[in-house]
């Protein structure tokens, strides 16, 4: 049984669609990057799957069952959803004591919490001091409190600095070493490609792609895209065209033609006896293909 | 059951908004009395003086717990505290049931506390007016049963009211213009002055009347049945909204 299971999911709004049958799995054991850009419907799914919210049609299961269903649910899962779920004139240890004495955990794993997430020496300060660093920190300590086997972060790495987010990174890399299955969701293919072993990529509520990150990086290799600029770029956009060519007129007037090589277009381009000033291959990187997925394609393994 | 209750004591505890306006709610009984203390000329007491410390404490002490109750839910969702709190106990149901349990019986705890303050600090001042107190006889134990009660009912309505409006600082807005103005307003706009009588304010000074001869016991129990009622009304459509509504 997969930890997490999303089945024909959908959540509308009124007109708007937030999720749109959105159906993956996560398995167990490995990091899984759910990527999207801003409004593609990541964190709805989430709040779904974790019980805050009601999903219009289909299923979010954790372990077969509803999150609301679960014997355990703090341990069983962590969350963290956002950084600013706390009261700010409460301590960060009695923030936590309050959810442990809640879930039935006992008051040690507190002090444990505090010093993994590296808060022992602000425990007795007041969460309205905290820098937004020692919030996310506070955060993942809530959802250590139950040493869960599942983890769902939700843009944990949202207004960190460097140094937040390189943390950040090593903890996630330690909690999977442990073992846990963990989601964490981003809109930056960048902040997570780390980290990840998997991808599960949404725009628009739809699913994009799903599978391993290795296979982002293949894709990322082997989708070439040339440069190149001419006297005449309206003139050649229209001869790359009509050799079949994707080709892109930017504001500075150069051509970018994506997936083709530089032999394909160089033939294009003296078929068409065009004078040329430059011509050169982009390196196309991950974050290049995570656009291209999520501004052209829909639903699809990688 | 037990556990989310002890969290939510612990919660009550760790807010200092929260211990204040409780010590001031302690601390109201003493301050009631001290006009009459340095007033020019001194008011005419009776035996009967100290019921009029404890209803003059209750009016306050209600409006108290009334806030605090609100606080207590739509707090959560102001401070986003709701999603960690529904993260450790998914079930809502049991979430809403917690807070009316831990807020009503604050607004108990605080009633026998400013009661028995007010009692004590009452007793001296009527003594030092030559005016012996009974603190075992029907009528103050009667009322003194009357203030817990009305003020535990209105702590319950407050986590309810919190529950069902979430912006709170409209749940407290709203709150209070009903309880000081639209409750008053009400029977004027309909000509009708015996319909305050019947409304969660009329019911409660029924209700801390129950010692009064002229009120009677028979009436002050049906102003009891019909607050309850309101209150479980309220909290029956608390528990609706709480179990269909999103959390964001």
């Amino acid at each position: 049984m997969e930890p997490i299971l999303i089945e024909k999911l959908t959540k509308r709004y009124g007109p708007v669609l937030a999720v749109d049958d959105l159906s993956f799995s996560v398995p167990a054991g490995r990091v899984t990057g759910f990527l999207g850009p801003n409004g593609a419907g990541k964190t709805t799914t989430l709040r779904i799957l974790l019980g805050l919210v009601h999903p219009t049609s289909g299923s979010a299961t954790i372990n077969g069952v509803a999150y609301a269903d679960l014997t355990y649910p703090a341990r069983t899962v962590g969350a963290v959803l956002e950084a600013t779920s706390f009261h700010p004139g409460r301590r960060a240890r009695d923030h936590l004591l309050i959810l442990a004495t809640a879930a039935g955990i006992g008051q040690s794993r507190v002090e444990q919490t505090l010093e993994r997430v590296g808060l022992a020496s602000a425990a007795d300060r007041r969460v309205g001091g905290f820098s937004l660093g020692m919030r996310q920190r506070l955060g993942l300590a809530a959802a250590l409190l139950g040493e869960p086997e599942i983890l769902v972060l939700d843009e944990p790495t949202n207004g960190l600095d460097p140094d937040g987010v390189r943390w950040l990174r090593g903890m996630l890399r330690q909690l999977a070493s442990e073992g846990r299955t963990v989601l964490v969701s981003s809109h930056l293919l960048s902040e997570v490609a780390q980290t990840v072993d998997d991808v599960v990529i949404i725009a628009n509520g739809r699913l994009v792609a799903h599978g391993p990150i290795a296979d982002v990086a293949r894709q990322a290799a082997s989708r070439f895209a040339v440069l190149l600029r001419t006297p005449d770029p309206a003139e050649a956009q229209r001869a790359l065209m009509a050799a079949d060519l994707e080709v892109n007129l930017e504001n500075d007037g150069a051509l970018v033609v994506s997936g083709a090589t530089p032999d394909a277009v160089g033939r294009a381009v003296a078929k068409a006896g065009l004078t040329l000033y430059e011509m050169r291959s982009l390196d196309r990187t991950l974050e290049d293909v995570f656009l291209d997925l999520t501004t052209t394609r829909e639903g699809s393994t990688l | 059951m037990n556990a989310l209750l002890r969290a939510e004591a612990r919660k009550m505890l760790t807010t200092r908004s929260t211990i204040l306006v409780a010590g001031f709610a302690l601390l109201y009984p003493v301050l009631s009395v001290l006009p009459a203390v340095f007033a020019r000329n001194e008011p005419a007491v009776d035996e009967s003086s100290i019921l009029e410390v404890l209803r003059g404490g209750a009016d306050v002490l209600t409006l108290i717990v009334l806030v605090l109750g609100i606080l207590a839910v739509a707090g959560e969702h102001r401070h986003g505290t709701i999603v960690p709190t529904l993260l450790v106990s998914p079930r809502r149901g049991r979430f809403v049931a917690a807070k009316l349990a831990s807020q009503a019986a604050l607004g108990a705890t605080l009633a026998v506390a400013a009661s028995a303050v007010g009692l004590i600090t009452g007793t001296v001042y009527l003594a030092s007016r030559d005016v012996s107190v009974d603190l075992l006889s029907g009528d103050v134990l009667l009322t003194a049963s009357a203030v817990a009660l009305v003020v535990t009912l209105y702590a319950f309505m407050g986590a309810a009211v919190g529950a069902l409006v979430k912006n709170q600082t409209a749940a407290v807005a709203g709150a209070l213009i009903w309880v000081l103005t639209v409750e008053n307003a009400i029977p004027l706009v309909l000509r009708n002055p015996g319909l305050k009588r019947w409304m969660p304010g009329g019911l409660s000074d029924r209700l801390l009347q129950a010692a009064d001869p002229f009120a009677g016991t028979g009436n002050a129990w049906l102003a009891l049945a019909m607050l309850t009622g309101v209150a479980v009304l309220l909290a029956g459509v608390a528990f609706v909204r709480t179990e269909t509504a999103d959390v964001h």
